[in-house]
């Protein structure tokens, strides 16, 4: 089908997945009220099959950090190049926390009780961050701070924001847009938007 | 549902300033649920595509249809196209989409809807199936409010359908509806008689409007996770 009098206004770049375009913008999505939580309010507790461990805000800023530059993708087809963020890469918290052989996923939790289900093997090498700063700034609350997860390489509702809690598990799980039709694992390489793609 | 679907114009109207409603016939119609959206893709001669999401407007109950209402933007790379496709004209969509800011027409509990602007094009599908709902309305002058002649109509057909507008930029002399935005006691007004009902809010518009109303609402006492939000843009 074509539609005749169509025609293309965003600029293509081999960086966009397909169904993609580019924004200058930071659009916020979420599924609720946006959840205020301060820094010295905030904590991020691992459970399951790991050891169990707390940080506070001050004992998590004293993790090696790494500042990286990403591109993220939406599941609402906006994509925006070159983002910058610092954190703690998730092979860090792997090494602390000593996941069991047996765990194959993730459950991540945010403040609000959204989760999103994650594939162990797509937060290990470097594929994963728990970001404390976004542009050099902390992050606002709208979009997730004060910290969150960054997989740029999977549609960005898996990175969860306001990050409370990582638990770890043998199986796969859908979490919360997963179970609202979403797809479970989320290539935007591959368009796996929604549930059945 | 992960498959593309042709759509057929069968009709288009403008409903508000800059907001186009677009009926279309669906091959393979699947009755949606209020609230839920569709993707709409465009092919372009050279073969470029894009798609972007819609909110349904229309009842479930309009068999064989999805109606939308598309704000018109001069440089929307989908919506200029929106805005000039003529009635007999095809478009792909893949849907009915979303599971969570969906209103279960079996449902008995209090609904509150608010919506800013273009926002209001899901709780439109809301109200069309009517039933116990409380519409807030929020829009800068009363020609940029979509459907407002049939929902006004729909309202006053029906008890328990309640509609309210706030105008925040322009209102006739004789306006009796709310004028400004949506403030903290306005909706403490408003909203009085469903404190202890727990009613499920939906929340949809520009992500200041919904940042703004929800915060609002867990002020005033209203539980957090019962307030369901749609972020446009």
């Amino acid at each position: 089908m074509i539609n005749f009098g169509f025609k293309q206004k965003r600029a293509s770049d081999k960086r966009l997945p397909p169904g993609q375009y580019e924004t200058r913008d930071f659009p916020v999505l979420s599924k609720g009220p946006t959840p205020i939580v301060p820094t010295q309010e905030w904590k991020l507790k691992t459970w399951g099959l790991c050891d169990e461990m707390t940080w506070d805000w001050d004992k998590f800023n004293k993790l090696p950090m790494t500042d990286w530059v990403k591109d993220i993708h939406c599941v609402t087809t906006w994509s925006k190049f070159d983002t910058l963020w610092k954190g703690v890469l998730f092979d860090e918290i792997i090494k602390l926390v000593s996941p069991e052989e047996i765990a194959s996923h993730i459950m991540a939790h945010s403040s609000d009780g959204y989760t999103t289900n994650l594939p162990i093997e797509d937060l290990i090498d470097g594929k994963a961050m728990i970001a404390v700063e976004y542009d050099s700034e902390p992050i606002e609350a709208s979009h997730g701070g004060p910290v969150r997860l960054i997989v740029p390489h999977l549609y960005f509702w898996k990175s969860a924001k306001w990050l409370s809690g990582i638990e770890f598990i043998d199986h796969d799980e859908a979490g919360f847009w997963e179970t609202y039709g979403y797809h479970n694992y989320g290539d935007p390489w591959k368009e796996q938007r929604y549930d059945g793609d | 549902m992960s498959t593309w679907k042709t759509a057929t114009l069968i009709k288009a109207d403008w409903t508000a300033k800059d907001i186009r409603a677009l009926r279309f016939q669906i091959d393979d119609w699947v009755r949606h649920t209020p609230g839920q959206f569709c993707e709409i893709r465009l092919t372009a001669p050279d073969g470029y595509q894009a798609q972007r999401s819609y909110s349904i407007t229309s009842a479930p109950d309009d068999e064989g249809v999805y109606e939308f209402a598309v704000q018109i933007l001069p440089d929307g790379e989908v919506s200029s196209y929106l805005g000039i496709i003529n009635v007999g004209e095809q478009v792909e969509i893949k849907g009915p989409l979303g599971r969570y800011f969906v209103w279960d027409e079996n449902s008995k509990r209090p609904a509150i809807l608010i919506g800013g602007g273009s926002g209001m094009a899901p709780l439109v599908s809301m109200a069309r199936a009517h039933n116990n709902l409380l519409l807030l309305a929020s829009i800068r002058s009363l020609e940029d409010m979509m459907y407002k002649e049939e929902l006004m109509k729909l309202a006053e057909s029906h008890d328990e359908l309640t509609l309210k507008i706030a105008l925040t930029r322009e209102a006739p002399e004789d306006w009796s509806g709310i004028r400004g935005r949506i403030s903290k006691e306005i909706l403490m007004k408003e909203l009085s008689e469903f404190i202890g009902l727990n009613p499920i809010f939906y929340i949809c518009g520009s992500n200041g409007f919904v940042d703004s109303i929800a915060m609002t609402l867990v002020e005033i006492g209203f539980d957090a996770g019962e307030i369901r939000t749609e972020r446009f843009g």
